[in-house]
This record gives structure tokens, sequence and C-alpha cells, in this order.
């Protein structure tokens, strides 16, 4: 009787070890398939986005931020989904800067046709509220006159920043970025500029925030000594 | 059974609340808070650590969020748990067979519901002052009581009238996305007959905006917005006072 029952532990022992070698070359399998990663997807209709959320929009919208932040590096083709759903996170929480801040300073480094569809969006979220999303512009000005060395775009968009934001909001300094983009001024003394005056400003308070900004700056620091 | 001999019947009812709250601490609940509060506490850690500006709010968006799911399900499912086995093991037979009559009953059992999210929400402000850091989230744990309230009502009245767990848990859950989709839903539709219309009109006056309550801006928010509060705690009164109606007509039309 002992006997028996001792064979039958051996053979579920044997069945669970089998089933987890199973799983495992799955698992091993699916790791090697999703090397090759599918192009993303577009987003659903708004409506959709609005009711999958629960009522908690905002923090969906947080949450889908951050899934497009943790992309890696985009095709050119993937571009129209992924303005399509930084449209979709913009809509879904008008008040946040978090999907112009990611089409402005993080996403598309180093594709000039991807930053400036992203730029694109950047500039029309902001002539939707100005008051708002000014700060983004004004980096964005920067990025392509160092950046994309493009002076005929940046000077657009600070142009444009000067021309819709209403002068009570708008500070003196950044009155003159259109004249600043204009100087021999190299990209990191700009970017310090610009990053000082907001934090002086008291405009850029979060702690994440001023973090970034500082690594940036480090970046911008270290490139700058590269190539003298 | 003694206990329930009572005279005054505020005390009848009380004893209803007394039973349901034993029931909840006896049930382990106190520890599937705790441990929930503390997933909720470490999503919002996490997302905070990952978000790259609007540290702040993004933290505080994900804690309500979390909280107000996450309780929201809790809490219905274990008032509809609580009610049904109430019913399942006879206990409501015998106490009605004692003084207890059937509107003090169904308003026990409404009141303790009430009195579970009150102190809910109450341990869920004090984590989000840990959380978030502010000491005037108050409005949001009212709100957040409010929000609870309604659902643990939805909950008590399904199990009362299906009486059986799972119908009654999907009826809930379908009540409270309904409260949150009925505006947008509403223009979606846009009825093109007038009895449609009025239908649809009635059902977005009966449900409350589940949506607006405790939302996560008002974890940072320092002044309380008394308006918006004294609205929906008016709103969650009527709905609450509606099903409690609605809860009696069903109890008094069935045997037991």
């Amino acid at each position: 009787m002992l006997v028996r029952q001792s064979n039958r532990v051996t053979v579920s022992w044997i069945f669970f070890g089998l089933a987890l070698g199973m799983q495992l070359l799955l698992g091993s399998y699916r790791e090697i398939r999703e090397q090759k990663r599918a192009p993303i997807s577009y987003p659903p209709v708004q409506w959709i986005l609005e009711h999958a959320s629960l009522g908690e929009q905002q923090t969906v919208a947080r949450l889908l931020a951050i899934w497009i932040q943790s992309l890696p590096e985009l095709t050119n083709q993937e571009m129209p989904a992924l303005l399509a759903w930084l449209e979709g996170i913009a809509e879904l929480n008008p008040d946040s800067s978090y999907p112009l801040f990611l089409a402005g300073r993080v996403l598309g480094f180093g594709n000039t046709t991807q930053q400036k569809q992203l730029y694109g969006f950047v500039e029309r979220r902001f002539r939707q509220n100005p008051e708002k999303f000014w700060s983004e512009l004004a980096y964005v000005a920067v990025n392509a006159r160092h950046g994309l060395n493009d002076m005929v775009l940046a000077q657009k968009y600070a142009h444009a920043l000067v021309r819709n934001t209403p002068p009570n909001v708008l500070p003196p300094w950044a009155r003159q970025l259109e004249a600043l983009l204009l100087t021999d001024m190299g990209h990191l003394q700009q970017a310090q500029m610009l990053v000082g005056a907001m934090i002086n400003d008291g405009l850029v308070t979060d702690p994440a925030e001023i973090k970034y900004l500082n690594e940036w700056l480090i970046w911008l620091q270290e490139n700058d000594n590269n190539n003298q | 059974m003694a206990r329930y001999d009572l005279m005054n019947p505020w005390r009848r009812i009380a004893a209803v609340l007394s039973w349901q709250l034993t029931g909840f601490r006896r049930s382990g609940l106190p520890t599937v808070v705790i441990v929930l509060l503390l997933i909720c506490a470490g999503i919002a850690a996490f997302s905070d650590a990952v978000a790259l500006i609007e540290s702040e709010s993004t933290r505080a968006g994900f804690y309500s969020s979390a909280i107000k799911l996450s309780l929201g399900l809790l809490i219905s499912t274990v008032m509809i748990q609580a009610t049904a086995v109430l019913f399942r093991d006879r206990v409501a037979e015998m106490m009605l067979a004692s003084s207890l009559n059937r509107l003090e009953m169904v308003v026990g059992l409404f009141l303790s519901g009430m009195a579970l999210s009150l102190l809910l929400a109450v341990v869920a402000g004090l984590v989000g002052y840990a959380v978030v850091g502010n000491s005037a989230a108050m409005g949001w744990s009212i709100s957040l009581s409010l929000f609870l309230m309604v659902l643990s009502a939805v909950g008590v009245l399904f199990a009362l009238a299906l009486k059986r767990m799972l119908p009654a848990l999907m009826a809930t859950v379908a009540v409270w996305v309904l409260c949150i989709s009925m505006p947008t839903l509403y223009s979606l539709i846009s009825p093109d007959t007038p009895v449609f219309d009025l239908f649809m009109h009635g059902l977005t006056w009966i449900l409350p905006t589940l949506a607006q309550f405790a939302p996560s801006g008002w974890l940072l928010e320092s002044n309380l917005v008394l308006d918006t509060l004294i609205d929906q705690g008016l709103e969650t009164a009527i709905f609450i006072l509606l099903l409690i109606s609605a809860g009696w007509v069903d109890l008094k039309s069935r045997p037991l």
C-alpha cells in the first residue's frame, strides 16, 4: 500500500517537472519571438478610451504616458499611431503637460523627421491652451534651433509663443526668445538660461522635473566637452 | 438573540449593525484592507519613481484611482456576501422572528455598509496623507466615503433582491459603470423618441455622478471644495434613501 502511494507521489512529481519544463520552454520561445517587436497600433476611438478608464481619465492618461515613455525607438511608419496616442492622452487629461513634454523633449531623439512631427504636435496643443503650455513650446524652439539646426522652425515657434501667449503670463526673458535664438550662444548656454529662468521664476517646482532638467544639462555639458 | 428583543427601534437597528460589523471583523476584512492599502501605496510610490515630470500629481492620481477601484470592489463584494450569508444561514429569519421588523432590518443592513464605508475612507485618507503628504486631503476622504456608501448600498440592494453572490456583484458593477458612463452614453445615443429621451434623462437624474466623487486632484487641494461636497452628500443621501425604500419593498413583498 505504502509502495503504491510513493509511486503515485513520484509520478506526480514527474508530471509537475514536465509541466514546469514546458512552461519554461514556452517562455523562452516567447522571448525570442518578442524580440521582433510588432509595430504599435492606433489607439481606440476617444469615447472608448474615456469609458474604459472607468471615470479615472487622468490616471489612465498618466499610465498611457508612462507606457509611451517606455517604448523603444520607433520607426517613421509608426509615427502616425504614436501621434494619435499622444492626442488621445492629451484629450483624456487636457491640463497635463506630460504628452507635450514627451513629444518635445523625450521621443524621436536623433531622428529629424520624427522630431519635426512631434514638435508639430506640441505646437498644436500649445495653440489650444497657450497659457498652460507656453513653456513646452519654449523648449521646443530651443531644441529646434540646436537639435535640428533649423533656425526657420525655431523662429516660427518663438514667434508663435510671443504672439499667442497673453503678455501677463509670459516672463520678460521668454518674450526675448526670438532674438535670443539669433545669438551665437550654444545649445548648452541657451538651455542653461532657459532652465535657470524657469526654476527662478517658480515655473518648475516638481522634484522629478528638476532632476530631469539637471540630467539634461549634464548631458549637454558632456556633449559640449566631447565636441571641443 | 435576547438583545434583539428591545423596545427601541434604533437599538434594534444598532443590533443588526453590530452583527454585521462583527462579521466583517471575523471574516479577516481588516487584514485584506491593510494589504490593499499597502499595494495601493506601493503603486503610487512606483508611479512617482517612473514619472519624469508631474510626479506629485502622478503619485496622487495613481493612489486615488487604485484606492477607489479596489475599495469600491471590496466593499461591494463584502456587503453582498454579508447580506447573502445573513439570509442563507437563516440569521435574518431569526432576527425577524424576534421583535425586529423588516424596515429595521433593511435600515440596519444599509447602515452597516455606510459605517464600513466611513471607516475605510478614514483609513484610506490617513494612508493618503502619508503617501501624498497633504494634510488638507479631508475633502477627498469625505468624498471617498460617499462613493463607497453608494456602492455598498447598491450591493446590499442587489444582494437582497437577487439573493446570490455572483449575479448581485455583476449587477452592482454594471450600475457602477452606468453611473460613470451615463452622461457620455446619453450624448452618444442622442435619443430620437420623446419616451426614450425621457427614460435616458430619468436614468441620468437618478444615478449618482460617481465619476466626480473623490477626484485625485482633491488629494493635493489645500482648500475644501465645500459646495461640491455638499452636492455629493445630498446626492448620496437621496440615492441611498431610494435604495432603502426599494429594499424595504422587496423584503416586504416576499415570504421568508
